[in-house]
């Protein structure tokens, strides 16, 4: 047959190297995601929850120092509210690591992962984009075309994954980040960034895999299928049943039972993040009339039940990680 | 089934000994073949392992056994070689959401060009295709299937392959929609791109491609030239319509000859349809028979020499 003769003189061009093509594929996941009804609202929703929570934060600061506005104006009003906050103002002075420092630990762990969080958002959302992730390009069989060109099933993997990525950062990242920076932007004082600095680093620790593991299982459950409903149905239904079983573990002899939902597991990697039990004991030790409010001590037992059972937490959602894994790497081919 | 150049040229397609099975199901059965650039037709009836072959090519397959290169290298999981490789799959893969443009600008960025010079490319490619520039923007899911195979056939030009794998690229085109993606595909061959096509439209890639792939079976039973091809089957016998000033007089000549293996008259107007015995004999005597015998030659032509009838033939 014919052969490559000296006339052959095709152009290779300027092209962008890897890493690039898969910023291009997390952009265009991202893109479609937003595109999907209702995800806007979602997204927005998520930040009026963190200026909502930033001017929480900042209320705080300012009720802490004596000499701000906010507190003279209150207390103008609500003159016995002085004598709640004078106390703790004083605290703050002799103890900020507690009055400051515990208090941020406790607002971020409800601000990053209970039920009216953006996490709760998130989850919605991804159920809302699981469609446009991997399904779509399943069921228009637009993955063949893809496989074609000059990106691995592991570079599109990592693209999609990159998107999934950007999304949850959009409702669940961002919004917790930009509500510390608010907080302590708008402080009465510089030290606040140092002292709430462990609330942060706590939320990115528990927020940063939670995105990994969430984000895995999302492209898994959008692999699965190449009917947008069913990748749909599927997530809500893991979503739901994980819930009803958790809670009839909770309820009954079964406690294994509450380890099969996903969101329990990641409730239980929360609470020994923030270790707030921790927190509850220091506090014991110097202000034991705070630790001795009833409602300190529900959630001080309650944490220190579940603190326990993280490495079965954990173990659970890395099997379900590498489930999701196992199923992209079966179902992210061409045929 | 080698053909092999000898003097410092590279194939773009090589295969040796490759092989691939499906469980206990043969794909492809130890073929051995090279491809280069211009045109090359790849033919097969169903189950010839066509499909296999192809998705070996654009590395969305691996060999069970044997070796594909192309450029070289093999292409499963080779970005470097698929960066060289434009494929049009023969099933609907288009996202129906997105607009033309849109995807298409998408997969110029997923290529890797250079962002600023994508819509301009894009542009180009659509252009070259000939799709209208008033269903640029429109979303693919209102695309006719015509339309639909320029959008297939321009997201698989979009980073300037120098190999293109084209399967079955002319289903759903009218004639004129055939006549255009031929021509840019003879152009492209032209300009040094090579250019593999499956198609079930034989009498179209008889037209287009110079070279063909015969497979069977998952085997290859004939590669090359049709040309050359059809000299191979000539070996034996050939079938050919005349016409001359005497009919009845060439056919005793013939048969005296013994050149001829039958006939049919085929009308009033002089001619006939020939069985001619050895064609290679028989062109070297033909002309001094009609001298020898004053016969006038109004025409001749073969009537063996279509893509289908070597297909045939060889697939028997």
């Amino acid at each position: 047959m014919a052969q490559i003769d000296s006339t052959y003189t095709h152009r290779d061009g300027e092209t962008r190297g890897i890493g690039y093509r898969r910023w291009v594929i997390a952009q265009a996941t991202l893109h479609a995601c937003l595109e999907v009804r209702g995800m806007k609202k979602i997204v927005w929703t998520c930040w009026i929850f963190a200026l909502m929570q930033g001017i929480f934060l900042f209320t705080f600061g300012q009720l802490l120092d004596p000499t701000s506005a906010v507190f003279e104006f209150i207390t103008e009003f609500l003159g016995a509210f002085k004598g709640i906050a004078t106390p703790f103002q004083l605290l703050a002075n002799d103890n900020p690591r507690i009055a400051i420092g515990m208090t941020y630990n406790l607002f971020f762990y409800f601000f990053s992962g209970y039920i009216l969080s953006t996490l709760t958002l998130t989850l919605l959302a991804l159920g809302m984009a699981i469609p446009r992730l991997i399904t779509s390009d399943l069921s228009s069989r637009a993955i063949t075309i893809y496989s074609s060109k000059a990106v691995s099933r592991l570079d599109y993997c990592l693209g999609k994954f990159g998107g999934v990525l950007l999304l949850m950062t959009l409702t669940w990242l961002g919004p917790l980040v930009a509500t510390w920076l608010m907080g302590n932007l708008l402080a009465p004082k510089l030290s606040f960034f140092w002292h709430t600095a462990p609330a942060l680093l706590h939320s990115l620790m528990f927020v940063v895999p939670g995105m990994i593991f969430l984000g895995l299982l999302a492209l898994g459950v959008s692999a699965v299928s190449k009917s947008p409903r069913m990748a749909t149905v599927l997530w809500l239904g893991a979503l739901l049943m994980g819930t009803v079983l958790s809670r009839i573990g909770v309820e009954s002899e079964h406690t294994e039972l509450q380890y099969l939902s996903f969101w329990f597991d990641l409730e239980l990697l929360q609470n020994w993040v923030f270790d707030l039990t921790g927190d509850f004991k220091e506090l014991d030790e110097k202000f034991p009339i705070i630790t001795n409010l009833k409602l300190v001590q529900i959630l001080n037992e309650r944490l220190g039940e579940t603190a326990k059972n993280v490495p079965v937490a954990v173990g659970f959602l890395s099997l379900l990680a590498a489930g999701a894994v196992t199923v992209l790497i079966k179902k992210v081919k061409p045929e | 089934m080698s053909t092999a150049g000898t003097t410092g040229t590279t194939p773009v397609i090589q295969a040796t000994e490759l092989s691939r099975w499906y469980g206990i199901v043969m794909g492809l059965n130890n073929i051995s073949f090279e491809i280069g650039p211009g045109l090359t037709g790849l033919v097969g009836p169903n189950g010839a392992g066509k499909s296999t072959l192809i998705k070996i090519i654009t590395g969305q397959l691996q060999p069970s056994d044997g070796e594909l290169t192309v450029f070289g290298a093999r292409p499963w999981n080779n970005p470097d070689v698929l960066r060289g490789i434009g494929f049009c799959p023969e099933e609907d893969a288009l996202p129906d959401r997105l607009q033309a443009r849109t995807w298409l600008r998408g997969l110029a960025l997923l290529a890797g060009i250079v962002p600023g010079t994508v819509p301009g490319h894009v542009d180009a490619i659509l252009d070259c295709v000939k799709l209208e520039r008033v269903h640029w923007d429109k979303p693919l899911a209102q695309f006719s299937k015509g339309m639909r195979q320029r959008v297939k056939l321009a997201q698989a030009l979009i980073h300037n392959p120098r190999l293109l794998v084209l399967d079955e690229p002319m289903n759903g085109l009218d004639p004129m929609g055939r006549q255009d993606i031929q021509r840019i595909l003879k152009q492209l061959a032209a300009e040094g791109t090579a250019v593999l096509i499956s198609s079930h439209i034989l009498h179209e890639l008889e037209a287009l491609c110079p070279e063909i792939l015969i497979l069977n079976w998952g085997r290859v039973i004939a590669s090359g030239s049709q040309l050359a091809l059809q000299r191979r089957l000539q070996g034996t016998e050939a079938n050919l319509h005349i016409k001359c000033s005497d009919p009845a007089r060439l056919t005793r000549v013939l048969f005296k000859a013994d050149l001829l293996l039958g006939f049919n008259d085929t009308g009033d107007d002089g001619g006939l349809d020939l069985r001619v015995k050895d064609p290679h004999r028989f062109s070297e005597c033909f002309v001094d028979l009609l001298t020898e015998n004053n016969l006038a030659l109004h025409e001749l032509r073969s009537r063996d020499r279509s893509l289908q009838d070597i297909f045939e033939k060889m697939t028997e």
